[in-house]
């Protein structure tokens, strides 16, 4: 066992080198001196007496050198030698370097943030026990979409008559609440739960207790609340002291009882849970037995041994049987059970794992540019080198010794550009990460993932630098008479391999260019498109009463009284309430039944979606009337319930008649009719993407809705009008939370507006300039060094005569040849992608002929600019130096 | 010119040990004078290699150095077995009695 003793003393001598140094001198030194001595004694001159000392010790320098290698860790201290000459070369090449990590960095950076991303939104399971055995059921009835909602008889049916497939189901909505202790109410996003929700997900609470079934109670029970893990530690500071403590929840009292685990956020991906309650709580009148209110979302657990096939045919039984006994409802019913993870996105077929599938693949073809212009890179500089390395190896560098010099080159740039590549992944997670949407607490556990980031540092590296060292393997391998040459040549073979790897490239880069336009283009269109209002000069506040304990009454007075103050602030032209403002809050929508009207055969009656509004809310913003009037103060509770509806709605519903005067209800609540009384013009609504669709709005005196976003039209600057708006509210209703403060501009640009066009506009933009800028750094690279290879040709064909603009042309076809082919390829890949990008892109056309014309002349003239840089170079050179260089 | 015979790694590793065994601690050029004495000039050892085979046998513990004044009043690094050293030189001994017996057997043999 000496072995380590011999590695302790190395490893001293690798860190103690100049001490011991010092020592081996004097140690050497003075084995001389006493030689010497003797030699003297032996009867010589002193001078002869040194010089066979020397003699007999044979090399003092050779001694102190095998010692050295024997003392420390000669192969560290060698891998040492060839990070600083790696280091000496990098510096010597900066632009090499430089965008070869930045290649490393944008490819390994945009991937890790892209998977990140899908992963978060699609792929991590819900934590909690076997979150694969859960099931989303949704209904779908003929002519009307997916409905996500269900209503409480339909769910407790499911239940007990699905219990041939499903061991439990719980149902849950979410809301926003206001949750006050000392009398300052937080608001807070609710999931209303049924009582099995946490015993069905299998959780355990953090602290106290969670809701049991036995907490789900009559109307009038004081709820009990559990908090949200996150909430309970940024607003109670983590203490457990809080279980058993008293609070106003929505102005009534109510106990916490307990702390939801750490690592749930709610049954909902991406939302942030911060109280659960057990129903009645958040429920709208009537909801235990009208069949027509449908707010609950339904998960179900399968019963062990039941796949999810034998689950949705025992769903179908269940579902034919509600569609026979509840026709009017029900009519035609189709339930679907899918995973949890199937469903979080609400239309799988072309939603949002449509847009995640798009991007992966937009995100693999930038991984596959970095990767080829890595290779590219590194081949170009082991020509360039291939000089050197013959000529070390012929002053008896070994191959083993120069290869592992390349090596080290080549894992020194990975490992900087997965540096950058780790810091530009994490510095986007960052951004991404710190989205909010409108003032709700989002969760985007946008953890750095990993995987992610070793899958795609492992794809660049081994493509790029293993790639780039075969040309390293040759190199090594090359004699003396390379050097006496003139200059080491590619082989035809691999100067063709690279021109194909550049005609990819700049394929590649074309694609995602005319991804890029399309997206743009949609976006613009979009923003050119008529909106059907005027969002300049318009604010926006929201507030719903209901959080401080308001009922009906009193928040009418509220409103009433809110209103008038904030008409009479100076610089106001106009102030209006709407409980779901165009491209705000999601606009409630209903089935309803309309006199004299019946749906084509098979389909229920139509969903449609519609506002609750105050007095002045056209005049606020803007919205024309085409016929008759806009809802006002006549449209009180003493009148017959009024509403306005847009065009497409009197023309769907009443084609060629007049629509005044013509009376629909809900199909929830038969009887309550509601009277036309006038036609708005068409507008977005719910989001700026959506077609033109049947929207009413009805009187909030008659149809009251607690919660409210003031709109306040005025030429005062918006902080100042906001300011006295929220001066206004505290007035009125002290204590009441006030948020969503914005203008309308702003809201357009929000999550409901141009941002979900902007989003994967701006992303798909990025992704085609980073495969442009690659593109054109491998073109540059290929031609100039192509270029600079017949420097001593073009020499020899100037001396004899030939004119500079043939020069030019050898030198400018051989890159026309590629970005011709390479553009082809392009072309047509897109053509081919079309299909797959159609559903994306709002306004326009998958082929759209501008945008790829467009895209391809500025490919062609930026990429043909790439090749002319080098040749006019070329075409310079003077003939002598070139004929020199031999 | 005629090169100084290269001596076996683990031969020299032997001389030393039985040197600094018989005659106790001692510098290096007392180590290289004595062994070309016990050899009577027969072994021309190239006294520059005599150094790295010192720091290898110190490095695996079976000597250990230190420095000292010699009688002429120089400063010189001394060598002295250390207790696994004296183990390690019955092991060497035997083992190369052993070798040294096969190889006059072999040589000997017809």
């Amino acid at each position: 066992m000496t072995w380590h003793r011999t590695l302790l003393s190395r490893v001293r001598g690798l860190f103690a080198s100049r001490q011991l140094d010092h020592d081996l001198d004097d140690e050497l030194r003075s084995h001389i001196e006493m030689e010497t001595d003797a030699n003297i004694a032996r009867g010589m001159t002193p001078r002869d007496a040194r010089r066979a000392a020397l003699i007999e010790f044979g090399g003092v320098t050779q001694t102190a050198e095998a010692y050295r290698e024997r003392r420390g860790l000669p192969w560290l201290e060698s891998v040492g030698q060839d990070v600083r000459q790696a280091v000496r070369g990098f510096r010597k090449a900066p632009a090499f370097t430089a965008v070869a990590i930045l290649s490393l960095a944008l490819g390994i950076g945009v991937n890790t943030v892209v998977f990140s991303m899908v992963n978060m939104i699609l792929l991590r399971p819900l934590p909690v026990q076997d979150p694969g055995r859960l099931a989303v059921i949704t209904l779908q009835q003929a002519g009307a979409i997916t409905s996500p909602v269900i209503s409480y008889p339909d769910y407790r049916d499911i239940k007990e008559q699905g219990a041939g497939v499903f061991s439990d189901a719980m149902a849950y909505m979410t809301g926003l609440d206001g949750l006050s202790i000392n009398k300052s109410a937080d608001r807070v996003i609710t999931h209303y739960v049924t009582g099995n929700y946490f015993t069905m997900l299998g959780l355990k609470p953090a602290a106290g207790r969670l809701i049991l079934p036995s907490d789900e109670g009559p109307d009038s029970a004081e709820p009990v609340i559990v908090l949200g893990y996150s909430y309970w530690k940024t607003r109670f500071a983590a203490d457990p002291g809080v279980v058993g403590r008293s609070v106003l929840w929505d102005g009534r009292p109510a106990t916490i009882v307990g702390v939801a685990p750490k690592q749930f956020h709610g049954a909902q991906p991406m939302i942030d849970v911060q109280s659960f309650v057990p129903l009645p709580a958040g429920s709208p009148p009537g909801y235990r037995t009208v069949r027509g209110i449908r707010f609950l979302y339904v998960m179900a657990r399968l019963k062990p041994g039941i796949t999810f096939d034998q689950a949705q045919a025992g769903l179908r039984v269940v579902g034919d049987r509600l569609a026979r006994d509840h026709p009017a409802e029900l009519g035609g019913v189709h339930l679907r059970s899918q995973t949890e993870a199937l469903a979080r996105m609400p239309a799988v077929d072309d939603g949002v794992t449509g847009v995640s599938a798009l991007f992966l693949s937009l995100a693999a073809v930038v991984l596959l540019l970095a990767c080829v212009n890595l290779a590219n890179l590194v081949m170009v500089r082991a020509g360039v080198r291939s000089k050197e390395i013959a000529m070390r190896s012929a002053l008896g560098g070994s191959r083993r010794r120069i290869i592992r010099q390349l090596m080290t080159e080549n894992v020194i740039l990975a490992l900087l550009g997965g540096l950058a590549g780790l810091l530009a992944g994490a510095w986007a997670s960052d951004a991404i990460g710190n989205l909010s949407l409108q003032g709700i607490p989002i969760f985007l556990d946008f953890s750095f993932d990993w995987r992610v980031f070793a899958y795609a540092f492992a794809a660049t590296v081994l493509s790029g630098l293993l790639l780039g060292l075969l040309p390293s393997f040759r190199a090594s391998r090359a004699d003396l008479t390379v050097i006496s040459r003139e200059s080491v040549r590619f082989s035809s073979g691999r100067s063709r391999i690279r021109s194909a790897l550049v005609m990819l490239q700049i394929a590649a880069s074309l694609v995602l260019l005319v991804v890029a336009g399309l997206f743009w283009r949609s976006l613009s269109t979009m923003r050119h498109a008529d909106l059907g209002f005027d969002p300049h000069g318009v604010v926006n506040l929201s507030m719903d009463p209901h959080e401080v304990g308001y009922d009906e009454a009193q928040g009418k007075r509220f409103y009433r009284d809110l209103l008038r103050r904030v008409r009479s602030l100076p610089g106001v032209e106009s102030a209006s309430l709407g409980c779901c403002g165009p491209i705000g809050a999601v606009p409630m929508m209903q089935p309803i039944q309309i006199e004299g009207y019946t749906a084509p055969n098979g389909e229920s009656a139509p969903n449609v979606f519609y506002n609750q509004v105050s007095d002045g809310f056209f005049k606020t913003l803007r919205i024309a009337i085409v016929q008759g009037r806009p809802l006002d103060e006549s449209d009180g509770p003493n009148s017959p319930d009024s509403a306005v509806v847009n065009q497409t709605m009197a023309k769907r519903f009443w084609p060629g008649l007049d629509p005044i005067g013509r009376r629909f209800e809900f199909a929830a609540l038969p009887g309550h009719w509601f009277r036309v009384v006038g036609v708005s013009h068409d507008g977005k609504n719910a989001d700026l993407a959506e077609p033109a669709m049947p929207y009413f709005y009805l009187s909030i005196d008659q149809n009251f809705f607690s919660f409210q976003t003031l709109q306040i039209r005025s030429h005062v600057a918006p902080d100042v009008i906001l300011a006295e708006a929220r001066k206004a509210v505290a007035a009125t209703a002290p204590g009441l939370p006030v948020f969503g403060e914005e203008t309308m501009t702003q809201q357009l640009e929000g999550a409901r507006g141009y941002l979900s066009s902007r989003l994967p506009a701006t992303l798909a933009g990025v992704l085609g300039s980073l495969g442009l800028v690659l593109a054109l750094v491998g073109l540059y690279g290929v031609v100039s060094y192509n270029a600079m290879q017949q420097t001593h040709e073009i020499g020899v064909r100037m001396a004899l005569g030939a004119h500079p603009n043939e020069v030019r042309k050898l030198v400018l076809g051989r890159g026309l040849v590629i970005v011709v082919v390479g553009l082809a390829a392009g072309i047509a890949a897109s053509l081919a992608a079309a299909p797959l990008i159609r559903g994306f892109i709002v306004y326009g056309n998958a082929t759209d002929p501008a945008t790829i014309t467009f895209v391809t002349i500025l490919l062609a003239v930026v990429t043909l600019a790439a090749c002319y840089l080098p040749a006019r170079r070329a075409m310079r050179v003077d003939p002598v130096i070139a004929l020199r260089h031999e | 010119m005629e090169s100084k015979s290269d001596v076996l790694q683990g031969t020299l590793d032997l001389m030393i040990l039985k040197t600094l065994d018989t005659i106790g601690a001692m510098h290096g050029w007392g180590i290289a004078q004595r062994i070309r004495q016990v050899s009577e000039d027969l072994l021309q050892l190239n006294q520059g290699t005599l150094y790295p085979a010192l720091l290898r046998v110190e490095q695996k513990g079976w000597i250990r150095s230190e420095w000292k004044i010699t009688e002429n009043n120089r400063r010189a690094k001394y060598y002295s077995l250390t207790r696994d050293g004296k183990k390690r030189l019955v092991d060497e001994t035997a083992e190369w009695e052993r070798f040294a017996g096969f190889m006059s057997r072999l040589l000997e043999a017809e």
